[in-house]
């Protein structure tokens, strides 16, 4: 496994959703959030975005931007997907919102996704990035 | 008038095996003790206030999940409803 210090990383919104709740069985997405942010570069898809604020508050979604903007660095991506590569990852297997992620990444040259959603090992073959969970993403930024 | 990117001056005391700690690791780092030990500091308060802001929020959106009873939810339910907000916003967004 490579370093992920100093790489550009996208971060699922299940990464967001579970620091926020605390969640105890993925305590690594709080600590990554909480006291990793300043080592991380972050990438922010429009998909994720939206799906944040279809989860949060307009005052929550607010006290999140400002917080996310303590990252090392932020990159926001309002650029919708790119509809050719949507509709190959879909040929490909991928659902739709799955799909739209991947063609996120690929369009961005996105190399690390951090998600709990192990439904993209299973259902994509041949991604053009790394997916890490969490507790792996910890270990990554450490070596 | 302050400045904010004057330099002050401070003291400050150390236990003995924290400031060798701190020496080491700057020598082994190349940086001089002062240096370090400043860039120390501005990292520390800022995960600090960030750990604050992380505080503030999320006490807000657990009381807000505990109010609307979807706290308890297992990891797998939230996941399903992640999944399911996904693919509401692709089909919505990328439609045609």
């Amino acid at each position: 496994m490579n370093s992920i210090q100093g790489e550009l990383i996208a971060l699922d919104t299940n990464q967001f959703i579970f620091a926020l709740r605390q969640e105890p069985l993925y305590p690594a997405c709080k600590i990554l959030l909480w006291e990793k942010l300043p080592q991380l570069k972050i990438y922010l898809p429009l998909q994720v975005l939206m799906e944040l604020e279809r989860n949060l508050t307009m005052t929550e979604m607010r006290s999140l931007l400002v917080i996310l903007n303590q990252a090392k660095s932020i990159e926001w991506d309002y650029t919708p997907a790119p509809i050719y590569l949507i509709e190959q990852w879909q040929q490909r297997g991928a659902k739709k919102g799955d799909a739209v992620i991947a063609a996120h990444l690929e369009a961005a040259n996105i190399q690390y996704f951090i998600s709990e959603n192990r439904h993209f090992l299973t259902e994509l073959p041949d991604l053009p990035f790394h997916v890490l969970n969490s507790e792996a993403a910890l270990k990554a930024l450490l070596l | 008038m302050n400045y904010p990117n004057q330099s002050v001056s401070v003291t400050v005391m150390l236990p003995q095996n924290v400031y060798q700690q701190a020496k080491e690791t700057a020598a082994n780092e190349q940086q001089h003790l002062e240096a370090f030990l400043s860039q120390l500091i501005v990292d520390g308060l800022k995960s600090h206030t960030i750990g604050k802001l992380w505080e503030t929020v999320s006490e807000q959106y657990r009381d807000r999940l505990s109010q609307e009873g979807t706290l308890a939810q297992s990891t797998d339910e939230v996941l399903q409803t992640l999944r399911k907000i996904r693919e509401q916003v692709a089909d919505e967004f990328y439609s045609g």
